[in-house]
């Protein structure tokens, strides 16, 4: 079950700050520092997620890829795997809102995912990867590690 | 992706991590932070002052799912937030909230009232209840009086201006 869930309306805005931020926070403390804010952020505030994941089960990060991006009207589809689930975005909401604000799809936001899903995984038995499959789509896995090629 | 309703979150331990940092180091984030609004807000908030601030608000009030009343009336803006999303998010968060919270929305509102040229003051009545308001004036002399009988009211701690710099 979500541990967090958000109803009305979505104010996409956020994303023009999210990547404003990541910046900063590079720019003004270091990579480190970014990596560091994502971290907690996936094992802290998402905790329930992570937990689950260190216990083998994937159901709870499902339900999170699904309902938000379901939120955002973004493309994509949620497959479970055998040994994990797939999360394939052709249209990612996040980068095609930055256009909208005038803003280039900039890549700082799937490096941030990345490193966010890496530490939702971390402890657990599964990996996490993601591969960018053109300018607004991506393939996020989380796979058990032994099934990793 | 960080989904726009979970912004508030991730927002809450970049506080936490730039607190960290030193003093002075979360002002220096909420400029910035001020400067990025300037591209949804300076434009209206300069030309059309008052009732641009009144636009922008009701946009929010609907979009972020705002508990809260927009006001312009007797040469005043305010609004009065019942119920802050964005704090509420903060607090219903299992990493916990920020003690500053509170403190981003003036560290970036103020700065822009004074690129508009108005005269603002926020009150943040209690940075533990997702609560707050603000006023905002044309004139320096109106602004003081609202400040100083909410100074009396709530306290000095909770009362921000951005009028200080600014000609009268």
């Amino acid at each position: 079950m979500l541990r967090y869930k958000s109803e009305g309306e979505v104010h996409k805005d956020f994303h023009g700050l999210t990547c404003a931020t990541l910046h900063y926070l590079i720019d003004n403390y270091g990579r480190e520092a970014m990596v560091q804010v994502l971290k907690n952020t996936a094992q802290k505030v998402y905790k329930t997620i992570h937990e689950e994941l260190k216990n083998g089960d994937t159901a709870e990060l499902e339900e999170y890829w699904s309902y938000y991006l379901g939120r955002e009207c973004g493309k994509f589809e949620v497959e479970k795997l055998s040994d994990g689930v797939r999360l394939t975005v052709t249209e990612c909401p996040a980068l095609r809102h930055l256009v909208k604000l005038e803003q280039q799809p900039d890549h700082i936001m799937c490096e941030a995912t990345r490193i966010f899903n890496e530490a939702l995984a971390e402890g657990s038995p599964f990996a996490a990867e993601l591969v960018s499959t053109g300018a607004f789509s991506c393939e996020q896995t989380i796979r058990r590690e032994t099934a990793k090629k | 992706m960080i989904p726009s309703d979970q912004f508030v979150r991730f927002y809450n331990e970049v506080f936490k991590f730039i607190d960290a940092q030193g003093p002075q180091e979360l002002e220096k984030y909420y400029a910035r932070v001020s400067k990025n609004q300037e591209y949804h807000c300076l434009k209206l908030f300069t030309e059309e002052k008052l009732e641009g601030m009144y636009k922008y608000w009701e946009h929010i009030r609907v979009e972020e799912n705002c508990d809260m009343i927009n006001r312009l009336e007797d040469g005043c803006y305010s609004f009065e937030f019942f119920s802050c999303p964005s704090l509420s998010k903060a607090v219903d968060n299992d990493a916990g909230p920020c003690p500053k919270y509170c403190n981003h929305c003036p560290g970036w509102i103020l700065p822009l009232m004074t690129k508009a040229g108005v005269y603002a003051v926020y009150n943040l009545i209690d940075r533990r209840a997702p609560r707050c308001e603000m006023f905002v004036y044309l004139t320096k002399e109106k602004a003081e009086s609202k400040r100083a009988e909410l100074t009396a009211k709530y306290g000095a701690d909770v009362i921000l201006t951005n009028y200080q710099d600014l000609p009268q």
